[in-house]
């Protein structure tokens, strides 16, 4: 059937072909180069966004209050040690690591809390009793969904407690992004409209300028199905063909990008590269684009052809 | 007079009427049925209606009033892919040729048979040798705008007998060609008719209509006027007295 049918189309189809001359390929090869482009960067940011919020949802850390009744502990004291940080510190270390989401909890070693105070207390050196007890807890690899629970759960543990979470710090870079990727999504829709109005100009052209062979293949008794599938299989030619320059002209201007951009920030965040995923989807993107071409095509050939007898 | 069956009918016209937009009115109370099997010729001086009757037949408009039935179906209700079925009962000799002049002369001839579904190798049996009787077969490849104008309309006519239809139209088809040679296609159409289609050809020759036994229908001023020396062409026996308002006052 698939046969008969291109056998069919093949024998007829150089009635309504002919050139449109470079300008359909070439705007529908900018538009899915601008596709492509957008694409990457929504697909970049997101994932981007994705990967540091999942990575700071996996990480927090859990301030235990000073306890200034406490006299300062004697070198050697139990309490100074800052492993078992006395017996508080060993009780908050046990009750976090006997959640099962939680991969480490170790308590931030005073110099790197000194030095995380010190923009705030200047070359002033604080006692180490008054120095909070934190404890940098992480997650284990999947259990970011459940970062919320884990820190519900260690507040109902220990009361006294507190969490800084990573994401707090870092929402508004966050929001930003997200805000980006909205941006490039709501970009996309409107290239993918242009991409239909161009399609629709050009084959309204097509009808227009084919009027007396399609009234004349319809009079030999040619169908509307045929005269569509005619009409749709340019769309499809022109489009593959411009799609496809776009989107090889796109990925070379995305590997200088890249190149240029550099790797990555050491933990593998910030990386201009498309992952194998998004590279596939950017490489559907000039047949989606011949895919909405032809429907497009279809539309408007089978609306314009109601106005025959 | 017999009347003939409703399947023997290929087409019948009661009180039809036609007008472009909102102008005067082309045809007028037309009256008429073609039987299966039927040669008329249709005759009348230029702007008499010819065209735009032929047009009407080969389903390229619509009555603005009456009926028209074709094989069988009332056009005026039928929905469009039962017009494009009907179309492909009908052979067509446009006055123009109208052949497509993106593709070959082969291409052009078996367009028919292509949007008929036919294969590409009984598309090739049945082409080859209609080109070669036509003796066209030497410019297979050639392109409509390479053609002579004779050449042109044996193609045109090649197109429309190809599909063996069960109505030939031929609007003029005589009108680019010699004295012979336009002989030679009005015997053309014959063997096809006695092969059993039906066929109208609308001429202003008539030295040439009236060579051959065939009844004449005439247009004068959009009103049929039958010239029958053979079969009963109107929907009355008294319409065959070829007087325009019998002709229309003929619908039961």
């Amino acid at each position: 059937m698939r046969g008969w049918l291109q056998r069919r189309r093949h024998g007829l189809a150089p009635a309504l072909d002919g050139s449109d001359g470079p300008f359909v390929p070439a705007l529908v090869g900018v538009l899915v180069y601008l596709a492509v482009i957008v694409t990457a960067a929504m697909l970049l940011v997101g994932g981007t966004a994705g990967r540091w919020s999942d990575a700071l949802q996996a990480r927090f850390t859990v301030q235990l209050a000073t306890d200034t009744t406490q006299p300062e502990p004697a070198p050697g004291d139990d309490a100074a040690d800052p492993e078992t940080g006395g017996g508080r510190l060993a009780a908050a270390l046990a009750t976090i690591r006997a959640i099962p989401q939680v991969a480490r909890a170790l308590p931030m070693a005073e110099n790197r809390l000194a030095a995380q105070l010190q923009p705030w207390l200047g070359g002033a050196t604080i006692p180490s009793s008054l120095l909070p007890i934190v404890i940098e807890v992480e997650l284990r690899p999947g259990s970011q969904d459940e970062a919320a629970a884990v820190r519900a759960r260690l507040l109902a543990a220990m009361p006294d407690a507190s969490v800084l979470e990573g994401p707090a710090l870092l929402e508004p870079a966050l929001r930003l992004m997200r805000g980006i990727e909205a941006l490039t999504a709501f970009m996309l829709a409107v290239l993918t409209a242009t991409l239909a109005a161009c399609v629709v100009f050009a084959t309204r052209a097509r009808l227009a300028a084919r009027a007396e062979t399609i009234e004349i293949l319809h009079l030999l008794g040619a169908d509307d199905r045929v005269l569509v599938g005619l009409m749709a299989r340019h769309a499809l030619r022109t489009a593959l063909i411009g799609g496809l320059a776009g989107f090889v002209l796109a990925a070379a201007t995305m590997a200088a990008f890249a190149a240029l951009a550099g790797g990555s920030d050491g933990v593998g965040t910030t990386r201009f590269a498309l992952s194998p995923i998004g590279w596939a989807a950017v490489a559907a993107l000039p047949f989606a684009a011949a895919v909405i071409a032809v429907l497009t095509a279809r539309l408007t050939a089978g609306r314009a052809l109601t106005a025959l007898p | 007079m017999e009347v003939p069956a409703a399947s023997d009918i290929v087409a019948r016209f009661e009180l039809v009427g036609l007008r472009y937009g909102d102008g005067a009115e082309v045809l007028r109370d037309i009256s008429l049925q073609l039987s299966a099997g039927s040669f008329h010729f249709l005759l009348g001086a230029s702007g008499a209606g010819k065209t735009s009757l032929l047009r009407l037949l080969y389903l390229a408009m619509k009555p603005t009033r009456g009926r028209f039935v074709l094989f069988g179906t009332e056009i005026g209700q039928a929905p469009r892919p039962a017009l494009a079925a009907l179309r492909r009962r009908i052979g067509i000799v446009f006055q123009d040729f109208r052949l497509l002049p993106q593709l070959s002369l082969y291409d052009n001839v078996a367009a028919p048979l292509r949007i008929a579904g036919v294969g590409e190798d009984r598309l090739r049996l049945t082409v080859l040798p209609l080109l070669a009787r036509m003796g066209l077969e030497p410019l297979a490849q050639s392109r409509p705008a390479a053609l002579s104008g004779g050449q042109q309309q044996l193609a045109a006519i090649a197109r429309a007998v190809i599909v063996r239809p069960r109505l030939l139209i031929a609007d003029e088809p005589t009108a680019s060609v010699d004295a012979a040679l336009s002989l030679r296609l009005i015997e053309l159409f014959q063997e096809l008719n006695r092969l059993g289609t039906t066929v109208l050809i609308a001429t202003h020759n008539e030295p040439l209509a009236a060579r051959f036994p065939h009844p004449r229908l005439r247009l004068d001023g959009g009103r049929l006027v039958a010239e029958a020396p053979g079969e009963p062409l109107l929907l009355t026996p008294s319409a065959t007295r070829a007087t325009p308002r019998t002709a229309s006052a003929g619908v039961p």
